[in-house]
């Protein structure tokens, strides 16, 4: 036994010493499970100051696009959500790639659907850029809520990565805001959806991964 | 169905794990010493010289030891650990790149240091335009270079003397020369 398998033996003295019982990390579902919690109590507000889900199962009924773009947020901000989480879970990685790509797939899917439906002129209505910016704004405050019960199971697990955990918490939480607004917002236009709905989270991931990856490690270290 | 010798070993360690979260001091004891020679040979595989190999193995019994309420029992443990492994793997290869800066900016002191100085390194005086340079980082900065290159403390009793984990304490001496050899080259220009 060498110098160092020496101080290793001692360490191991350290942290057996240092034990004390320890709160299991909520499972995958759990955590989610509080996520979508958050989103849907934000959601719900918005869903009563927007208007009645009649109107909205009728739009989905009546524009396959709408249902489209609704299906590919939603898939991408879940795959989103759970990617975040399970990024601080040792031994998940798999998971955590998959759900990353899933959530790029989502998300890209309602912003190529958008951005298709502008260029083609199905919905030419345009609303004027304070409309497009006050959902923008709704959208972001939606994707808060879920942003921090994310941060918050992000800071207690194991974080290994801090850039990819920001950036997918970041797709996931404001995935969810874009997916609100799009489903309660009564505003025609596919020029409105894209600047004022699907932008969201691709700004966003923009603007905060950076200072969200420095605020993970500074919590991890 | 058959059962291997390696997968009673890993339903052998999640049991010692989950008895750990709940507090048990002797199932702890068993896990960290069972997974030790797994963890060293994993750390080995990569990284040749013995020392640096060690301080690793370390890095990751400290890791298993902060992340061990992520374990879930119902999961496979072996992942788990070379999740943990792996991670401190890359970790100590991105902390040599680091070093080489630092020694950089060592060099970069000596240049510093008057010709009067060339005496004995522990009776050498800090040179004021470095002291002055020092002085001006900001305070956890300074802590961490004081600690390392004045008091000359290991990273571990220097974090310990910090009050914060030794990688933290690497990343503070690290931002610390950045800032220090931009602040003296301003000085030099």
């Amino acid at each position: 036994m060498d110098a160092g398998d020496r101080t290793t033996t001692g360490l191991v003295d350290d942290l057996v010493r240092d034990l004390a019982p320890a709160r299991r990390f909520p499972s995958l579902i759990t955590a989610l499970a509080l996520v979508l919690g958050a989103w849907a109590v934000g959601a719900g507000l918005s869903a009563m100051l927007h208007g009645p889900p009649a109107v909205l199962l009728q739009r989905l009924t009546s524009d396959p696009l709408f249902g489209l773009v609704i299906a590919g947020l939603g898939f991408g901000a879940l795959a989103g959500c759970a990617g975040a989480i399970s990024s601080v879970l040792p031994g998940r990685e798999d998971t955590t790639r998959r759900a990353g790509r899933a959530s790029v797939l989502g998300l890209g899917l309602a912003i190529v659907i958008g951005i298709a439906a502008n260029l083609s002129g199905v919905d030419p209505i345009t609303t004027p850029l304070s409309k497009d910016a006050a959902c923008f704004v709704s959208g972001a405050g939606l994707g808060f809520a879920p942003l921090v019960v994310i941060i918050v199971l992000e800071r207690r697990g194991f974080i290994q990565k801090p850039a990819h955990s920001a950036l997918i918490a970041l797709a996931g939480a404001f995935g969810l805001g874009a997916l609100a607004v799009q489903l309660f917002c009564q505003q025609p236009g596919a020029r409105h959806a894209l600047l004022g709905h699907l932008s969201v989270p691709v700004v966003l991931i923009v603007l905060a991964t950076v200072p969200l990856a420095r605020l993970l490690s500074r919590v991890r270290s | 169905m058959t059962v291997g010798p390696e997968y009673d070993e890993t339903q052998h360690w999640s049991g010692l794990m989950a008895a750990a979260q709940r507090g048990d001091a002797s199932a702890y004891r068993k896990l960290l010493e069972g997974i030790m020679p797994v963890v060293r040979g994993m750390v080995r595989s990569r990284i040749y010289d013995r020392m640096a190999a060690e301080d690793v193995v370390q890095n990751v019994l400290l890791s298993v030891h902060r992340a061990r309420h992520t374990y879930h029992a119902e999961r496979p443990f072996k992942p788990w650990l070379a999740a943990i492994a792996r991670n401190a793997i890359i970790d100590s290869f991105r902390d040599s790149g680091r070093r080489r800066d630092r020694e950089v900016e060592v060099e970069l002191i000596d240049e510093f240091a008057s010709p009067s100085d060339e005496v004995h390194p522990d009776e050498r005086a800090i040179p004021p335009d470095l002291m002055a340079a020092i002085e001006r980082l900001p305070a956890k900065l300074r802590e961490a270079v004081v600690l390392i290159q004045i008091e000359g403390l290991s990273v571990g009793e220097a974090a310990d003397r910090a009050g914060v984990t030794p990688g933290a304490l690497k990343v503070r001496a690290h931002r610390g020369y950045k800032a220090l050899r931009q602040d003296l080259g301003r000085l030099r220009s």
